[in-house]
């Protein structure tokens, strides 16, 4: 357990009037019940919990009472587990929406039961916000000092051994990203206003990196291969099976109506279109085997969330209550493609050659929907 | 739970010995039970019809090989199935351990001629049984690992250090567990199990010693069931004798193997993965080395060394770190196959992995995983059924290669040399040496079909024995052979429908009916998956060839090939649409329009091809300005021709293409697709002549390439006639757009001897297509 931030660990036992606690706060209960369960087996230095834990904590256990979080592959997991455990950073890439920050967050909460560390990467992101700063009116008074430091989040990490999130880092210029280089190799920050011991802060065990970046960014400002040796790279695929998506984008657009106090129906039919036509333009393969051209936008389980969402709301307001195909499609314009003329006209495609085809009353109506493709 | 103790007795006069085929582990703890128990008989399943020629297995033979059953049934249909051997077989391994102890060795399952009929997967060491079991999944859940071969793996490989009696309970259980828990046992097996019950019945008759009995996990429990009358589901079946009688179509003999073939298994047919693996792990347990994982990382680095990928020491020692900590996390002894796998996935790979996860790096892991052991029979073998086959059909057909070349030529209208060629066509696919085709008419090209000749070259070599050895691992007949032969090159074609119609056209050349089964379906795919319009409509024009116009190959009108030209056909209106700008490709284009036409036109009825469709694609073409102006125009020429647009709305379209940058391409589509109706309709012709005469001298001659162009697509007669419709609606009646050419005989007499001359110098230097074009 980390001992410097228990004045932090006051609010986490009731977060329940915070707007969105963290998920160490929101499933502290689980946490205590898996670190009770794992206790005194052994573990990587300065991890909270065993590997084989952290993965029930994610992927869920019916013993211990913890709910899954996340749907993916075991081995996928595992993987990014063990690569947090070696002496490389880890890097989750793929398209937006497939719960890359949530999982870091999850990996953050479960290995240093911290998931606040985190750094926003923009375009605007300086070397202050990654490593340390000073308060000024201290510096000039005491000279550069302990109490004088500011500590950014990768400071903080180093220093107390804990997970430290960098988000979205390839938005981030390249290099402002390779200050990881030398941190991620040698696992020390040289602080060269101090003096003496305090000029270098080596990392405690438990620290390591868990970056993201989104694929479709890239390009932007591209990595530097050194700092590409410094990570392993996992690739957070999207939901392969329809069934279980399916279920998702059920329970979460249902989730997000009742939040919204807007009783609205979707029928399961309906999720079963809407996710058919996200799983099969995403995979730019129809169920039947055929090619489709891909997109530009990213046809993510979020997407397709927002716009079982959107069509709810409109069904509420302007039908029946009930999600009929009509509104499906008004929305996948709005909520899905958005500024891509491109898209549009592939969707339509979509509809006159797949749809089309489709047997089914709901697959007709989607069909007779189509004229809203604009 | 149930009671193992008296399934796992040691003591027992019957040890029954479960195994999953193609276990390393069963393989090494069957061998040393044998060699412990130093039974009397060790009775494996296997093809009882082969006893009398068990000896030849302990030929030294390169593994892996295969024992190859095949029968011809009552309906006609040829049927075969395969038993293959490696070095890590169980079942190959009892038999070596029997030799060892001298026991008696014998197969037991009943003749697969018994069963073929219903059907039974031709793989007969699959482990279907198994995979499909309910108990496999809830099992994997509750072990965390993600599937079948995981979890086998978990249970049964990783530990090397399992006793005896704990591995056979622990099988036993499995396997009866998976039993317990399946649906029903099939019809097929129970018979089996009866066959086989009795056979163990026959040995305790026979030898006085224990008997060992290694067959399949699943049918274990089964027949200790039915020795000791123990009750247990699906062992009601009486004893069962074979069914099928010696006859001609039947036989079973010996033939290579690979472990390519193995790994390919999907489905029902599946056995255990990479072989290539596990080939290495026994060799490696055999000589007493615990480090498979660090050869087989070393081979997939110096693969993609060899194929450029930059790997360093650093990036190994990262791959080496991944995978053993994801061994730790998961509780392997040692690095397994997945830890390896994930830690070189996880370490080296440093792009996004793409949809299905193909990557080059993994492609490395997989090929290294899948090995490249290729069997070869011993000498002293009797000669794979292929190669009699083969020699056989030679004979007959006079082509046995002789060290004296021949050159031969056939006409394919001659039915005998049809069969020779298409002898010579699958000695050809199947790349057995001594057989070139070294010229002849071009089919694929169509140039000129009107006889169909080709030329081959025979000549025997020191590989034509070894390459119709080699080739007998695809099948024991010819026909098989190369069909099977050509299965394996459909797979190997990626995204390219055009190659996978031309291997139709091959196929139809070695007159194989391959498009029974999987072919078809590998086709389809390929049809499916293909994103280029180019190639698909040229699928699209040899599918329509094969189907309507083909006599030579005999194709022409079969179902199966109408539902592919149907596909093709619908593909190809699919990609039309999204077709987009394609500079520099409009005669291709052109052509495919034409083939999709073509396609509705000839076969739209047999086929049912849908009208609709087909308009509403075309309308959306032609209005699309996304689209070039040659497919606009020939989306328009294409309604016209079909009767859904009529001249007023041409001529409105015409109007809209008026800017002489974009009139001469759209006419070049509109010409290409509705020549006729153009013809048909002069006021067309007066629109144009009008916009002509509106343009300024410089929009003329902007426009005039592109119109000359367009203009070709017409006969020098159909021009002269367009120029007199002209003429007569403008009013010219009495002006002669051309005086009549008035030709002396001795001019035309010397015109037609500067022509013969041409001719002649032409071929005389091998010139061909000029002569065809100008006709």
């Amino acid at each position: 357990m980390p001992r410097k931030t228990a004045d932090k660990a006051t609010p986490a036992k009731s977060g329940s009037e915070l707007q969105r606690p963290a998920s160490e706060m929101l499933y502290s209960d689980e946490l205590d019940r898996l670190a009770k369960a794992d206790m005194g087996q052994p573990r990587p230095l300065g991890w909270t919990l065993t590997p084989a834990s952290v993965l029930k904590f994610v992927f869920g256990d019916e013993a211990l009472d913890v709910q899954p979080k996340f749907v993916g592959s075991r081995s996928f997991l595992e993987r990014c587990v063990v690569a947090l455990a070696t002496n490389r950073g880890l890097m989750l890439i793929g398209e937006p929406g497939t719960a890359k920050s949530y999982l870091s967050e999850l990996l953050a909460a479960a290995i240093s039961r911290d998931s606040t560390l985190t750094i926003q990467g923009s375009a605007g992101t300086s070397e202050d916000n990654i490593k340390y700063s000073w308060n000024y009116a201290l510096l000039l008074a005491e000279g550069p000092t302990e109490r004088a430091l500011v500590p950014a989040p990768l400071y903080h990490g180093m220093q107390t051994g804990k997970i430290v999130r960098f988000e979205e880092i390839t938005r981030c210029p390249i290099e402002i990203q390779d200050i990881l280089l030398s941190i991620l190799s040698d696992r020390v920050m040289s602080v060269p206003e101090m003096h003496g011991d305090a000029r270098s802060l080596y990392a405690r065990t438990g620290f390591n990196v868990i970056a993201t970046a989104n694929t479709r960014d890239r390009g932007v400002n591209e990595m530097s291969a050194a700092l590409k040796r410094r990570f392993n790279f996992e690739t957070v695929p999207p939901i392969a099976d329809l069934a279980q998506e399916m279920a998702l984008v059920q329970r979460e657009a249902e989730k997000m109506l009742a939040r919204a106090e807007v009783p609205a129906t979707l029928p399961p039919e309906m999720t079963e279109l809407l996710v058919t036509t996200f799983h099969e333009l995403r995979a730019g393969e129809t169920a039947d085997g055929k090619a489709l051209e891909p997109l530009t936008t990213a046809m993510s389980t979020a997407e397709a969330v927002s716009t079982a969402y959107a069509a709810g709301i409109h069904a509420y307001y302007y039908g029946s209550g009930t999600v009929v195909g009509e509104h499906l499609v008004q929305h996948l314009v709005g909520s899905a493609f958005k500024d891509a003329p491109e898209d549009i006209k592939k969707l339509q495609h979509y509809f006159n050659h797949v749809v089309k085809g489709r047997k089914g009353k709901a697959w007709h109506e989607y069909y007779e929907a189509r004229k809203h493709l604009l | 739970m149930t009671d193992f103790s008296e399934l796992v007795d040691l003591a027992a006069r019957v040890v029954f010995f479960p195994v999953r085929h193609h276990s390393p582990a069963c393989a090494r703890q069957a061998r040393a039970l044998i060699r412990r128990l130093r039974p009397a008989a060790v009775l494996i399943e296997g093809p009882s019809d082969f006893n009398d020629r068990i000896d030849e297995l302990a030929l030294p033979h390169r593994l892996p090989i295969a024992i190859y059953s095949y029968v011809l049934l009552p309906n006609g249909n040829r049927r075969g199935a395969y038993y293959p051997f490696c070095v890590y077989s169980p079942e190959w391994q009892a038999l070596a351990a029997a030799r060892e102890v001298n026991a008696a060795a014998r197969f037991i399952d009943l003749p697969w001629a018994d069963v073929a009929a219903a059907d039974a997967p031709s793989h007969r060491y699959a482990d279907g049984e198994l995979r499909r079991s309910r108990y496999v999944a809830s099992l994997c859940r509750r072990l965390g690992v993600e599937s079948f071969d995981a979890l086998w793996d978990t249970l049964f490989e990783v530990d090397a250090n399992l006793a005896p009696e704990e591995f056979l309970k622990r099988c036993h259980a499995f396997c009866l567990h998976c039993r317990l828990l399946d649906a029903a046992v099939s019809d097929s097996d129970q018979r089996r199990e009866a066959f086989m019950a009795a056979e163990v019945r026959q040995a305790l008759e026979q030898y006085t010693g224990s008997i060992v009995v290694v067959t399949g996990g699943y049918h274990s429990s089964a027949l200790h069931a039915r020795l000791h009358e123990r009750p247990l589901p699906g062992t009601d079946t009486p004893d069962c004798t074979p069914r099928a009688v010696e006859g001609p179509g039947r036989g079973i003999a010996l033939t290579p193997y690979s472990y390519e073939r193995l790994d390919s298994l999907v489905g029902y047919e599946a056995g255990m993965p990479n072989p290539g693996f596990y080939h290495q792990f026994w060799h490696d347990r055999e000589a007493g080395r615990r480090v498979t994982h660090r050869e087989l990382l070393r081979r997939v680095a110096a693969m993609l060394r060899e194929r450029k990928q930059q790997i360093s020491a650093a990036d190994l020692i990262a791959a080496e770190t991944t995978a053993q900590a994801l061994a730790a996390l998961r509780g392997h002894a040692e690095v397994w196959r997945w830890d390896l796998l994930d830690g070189i996935a996880g370490a080296l790979v440093k792009e996004e992995l793409s949809y299905g996860c193909a990557h080059p790096l993994l492609d490395a892991v997989h090929e290294v995983f899948r090995g490249g052991e290729r069997g070869m029979l011993a000498e002293g073998t009797t000669l794979p059924p292929l190669v009699t086959d083969l020699r056989q059909q030679l004979q007959q057909h006079d082509l046995e290669p002789l060290p004296r070349p021949r050159d031969l030529e056939v006409d394919l209208a001659v039915p005998a040399d049809r069969a020779r060629s298409q002898l010579l066509h699958r000695m050809r696919v199947l790349g057995i040496v001594g057989f070139r085709r070294d010229g002849g008419t071009d089919i694929v090209g169509r140039a000129d079909l009107a006889t169909v000749r080709e030329q081959w070259h025979v000549q025997w070599s020191p590989d034509y024995e070894a390459t119709s050895i080699e080739a007998s691992r695809y099948g024991p007949t010819l026909v098989e052979a190369a069909s099977e032969r050509l299965g394996e090159d459909a797979k190997a074609i990626e995204r390219d429908a055009e190659k996978a119609a031309l291997l139709l056209l091959d196929a139809g050349l070695a007159g194989l009916d391959v498009l029974a089964g999987a072919l078809l379906q590998t086709i389809t795919a390929l049809i499916r998956g293909d994103g280029d319009f180019f190639k698909v409509s040229a699928a699209l024009n040899h599918l329509l060839y094969l189907y309507r116009y083909d006599s030579v190959l005999q194709t022409a009108g079969r179902p199966d090939l109408g539902t592919l030209l149907a596909e093709g056909y619908a593909r190809s209106l699919w990609l039309l649409e999204g077709l987009g700008q394609a500079p520099g490709r409009d005669r291709e284009l052109l052509r495919g329009v034409q083939s999709i036409l073509e396609a509705f036109e000839r076969c739209g009825q047999d086929l049912a091809l849908d009208r609709e469709d087909l308009v509403a694609v075309l309308r959306r073409v032609a209005r699309d300005t996304a689209q070039g102006h040659v497919p606009r125009g020939a989306a328009i020429g294409g309604l016209w021709s079909l009767g859904a647009a009529d001249a007023s709305e041409v001529r409105a379209d015409l109007l809209r293409f008026a800017d002489p940058a974009r009139l001469g391409d759209f006419l070049t589509g509109l010409f290409c697709l509705a020549r006729e109706a153009v013809q048909r309709h002069p006021d067309l012709v007066l629109s144009l002549d009008q916009l002509l005469v509106g343009y300024a001298d410089e929009e003329f001659l902007e426009a005039l390439p592109s119109l000359r162009l367009a203009f070709t697509y017409f006969t020098p007669r159909e021009k002269h006639h367009m120029a007199l419709t002209l003429l007569e609606t403008l009013g010219l009646k009495t002006e002669r757009p051309l005086t009549a050419l008035e030709v002396s005989q001795r001019a035309a007499a010397q015109a037609l001897g500067f022509e013969a001359r041409l001719y002649g110098a032409l071929q005389r230097f091998g010139i061909r297509g000029v002569t065809g074009e100008t006709k």
